[in-house]
């Protein structure tokens, strides 16, 4: 299987590289393909909590791209209740092999910290962040609070 | 005295070689001091109507103290040849070996530093030992130029399969070109190319990063290089182009999605290749290469083996496979105009199957007697039950659908 020595190194160089907004890295041994990790935002209203995502790679990987997906629920306007994400970096008509892992956590991160309303997976929320963006604040806080996973220590 | 060690005649260390004798085309003298491994083992023989006396002139980076010289024949014959070796620092030539020998190679040592029971490490048992002339100590101390000469070879041609000169530096060396000789030689001079295949198992052992593709991590067996400079598999790239196929995009590079055209397209990389062959071969002992493929598999990967035989024979020149070029041979001689066929015309008619009765080429029957009609034709057959061009009878249930 081709994805197996490219992950392998993909995941030395990450748990290596030490990032600071993606931590917890676990897979299991028997299955490289799936990835379980921390989300760490720095940005409010999320940087009260962390969100558990998990990155599913194909076995075609790296010539398919992984999915992602939240595990712990998450306010945000390109974050849907089943925990999928867009992300255009990982789209199937954007995807190039050459893209690592850290790249497209990386992304994930910024849109995290930054949402998109104009690429929106839930409309609502996307609504409420243009036109009212301190109650999408004040509710994207609350929800963090009440849902997210303890932040990891620094 | 286990001072390091080096072949003068590595090709790191821009050795000169010349011989008076004409060679045989790709067996030119310069093969022994190839960087290219193919190249060198293919080594030098002189032409068939060369006659001895023959000589090899070899001129040193710097003077040397030689300690021994690894001589030995690529023509595999047991046939005796006789050859002198002489040496000069900067006057005359003298002789400081004279042997006669019948085996692939002769080692000559340095009498002074080995004799019967302490001989050179890592040599080839194989061969036989020499020793250089005793009273010619002065010659052989401070070497800068080598000449091997061919004295008398029986029912053979001068040749040589291998060369190598080892020492180290002469007296006479001043620092700075000892400095040179291991600037050239990468600091890691390497004892003997045998010293590499036995390399001790405890070392710390890496594949080389440019020997693994970019995008797999595995080793390659058939390196391409992309627009974008990077290697990968060619099987990586052409699983990556039939992805890209399935969105009904054209080829392109992996890394930067540019398309692929005329002038911007992959090569394949044979210099990587033979890198990463001549690796894997002195490495063959270990765990770390053990099941990595030289070669894409036969079950499914001859085709893109061929592809790409194809594709790049354009830029180098890699040999296409006996089994192939052979195929194409017969096809081409057979396909000509001036091919005569000897044999009966009769059987190339026979094998084109058709209605006795209507000529048509399809859906056809056979009948015992091996003509064949097609459904109308043998259908009014079967009213008489007798084939029409033979008379022989036949059974309804006997008549078989052909395709």
């Amino acid at each position: 299987m081709a994805a197996t020595k490219r992950l392998q190194k993909e995941l030395v160089d990450i748990r290596n590289s030490g990032l600071k907004s993606f931590r917890d890295i676990h897979v299991d041994e028997t299955n490289i393909l799936t990835w379980q990790g921390l989300i760490v935002p720095d940005n409010p209203p999320y940087n009260k909590g962390a969100f558990k995502i998990e990155i599913n790679f194909p076995a075609e990987y790296p010539f398919k791209p992984p999915k992602i997906n939240f595990k712990t629920k998450i306010y945000h306007p390109n974050i849907d209740e089943k925990g999928q994400v867009c992300l255009p970096i990982i789209s199937a008509e954007n995807w190039k092999p050459a893209t690592r892992t850290d790249q497209v956590i990386q992304a994930l991160v910024a849109l995290v910290n930054e949402p998109e309303p104009e690429h929106p997976l839930r409309a609502d929320l996307a609504e409420e962040y243009l036109k009212d963006k301190k109650k999408f604040t004040k509710n994207a806080e609350e929800f963090t609070k009440k849902h997210s996973e303890k932040r990891p220590a620094e | 005295m286990e001072a390091r060690l080096y072949n003068f005649l590595d090709s790191r260390l821009l050795p000169k070689i010349t011989t008076n004798a004409q060679c045989t085309d790709d067996h030119e003298v310069s093969n022994l001091i190839s960087d290219n491994f193919l190249v060198r083992s293919r080594g030098f023989v002189a032409d068939t109507s060369t006659r001895p006396p023959v000589h090899v002139d070899v001129e040193l980076l710097c003077p040397i103290n030689v300690h021994y010289i690894i001589l030995a024949k690529n023509l595999n014959h047991q046939y005796f040849t006789t050859v002198e070796l002489l040496a000069k620092y900067k006057t005359t030539f003298s002789s400081i070996a004279y042997e006669r020998f019948d085996t692939t190679g002769i080692i000559f040592c340095n009498s002074t530093l080995y004799n019967s029971q302490k001989l050179p490490v890592n040599i080839d048992t194989s061969y036989r030992v020499a020793f250089f002339k005793p009273h010619a100590r002065r010659s052989f101390s401070t070497v800068s130029f080598l000449k091997v000469n061919f004295v008398r070879v029986e029912r053979s041609v001068p040749c040589l399969g291998r060369l190598e000169v080892w020492g180290n530096f002469s007296h006479v060396c001043p620092d700075e070109t000892i400095k040179t000789v291991d600037r050239l030689m990468g600091l890691t001079p390497v004892q003997s190319t045998q010293v590499v295949q036995n390399g001790n198992p405890g070392d710390e052992f890496e594949i080389p990063d440019d020997f693994k593709d970019a995008l797999t991590f595995e080793v390659m067996s058939l390196p391409v290089t992309l627009p974008s400079g990077n290697t990968v598999d060619q099987t990586t790239l052409d699983k990556w182009v039939e992805t890209e196929a399935a969105y009904g995009r054209s080829g392109s590079d992996p890394f930067t999605a540019q398309r692929f055209n005329d002038v911007r397209k992959p090569i394949f990389n044979a210099a990587l290749k033979h890198r990463i062959d001549m690796f894997l071969l002195q490495n063959a002992h270990r765990k770390e290469t053990f099941g990595i493929q030289r070669t894409v598999g036969k079950s499914n990967g001859g085709g893109k083996k061929r592809k790409i035989l194809e594709d790049s024979r354009s830029e180098t020149s890699v040999d296409l496979s006996s089994e192939d070029s052979l195929s194409s041979a017969i096809k081409r001689t057979v396909g000509s105009t001036r091919f005569i066929s000897f044999t009966s015309d009769e059987c190339a008619v026979s094998d084109t199957k058709m209605c006795v009765k209507c000529n048509v080429p399809s859906n056809l029957y056979a009948i015992p007697c091996e003509h064949f009609y097609c459904k109308n034709c043998l259908l009014s057959v079967c009213d008489v039950l007798k084939c029409m061009r033979c008379n022989a009878p036949f059974l309804k249930s006997d008549s078989k659908r052909v395709h």
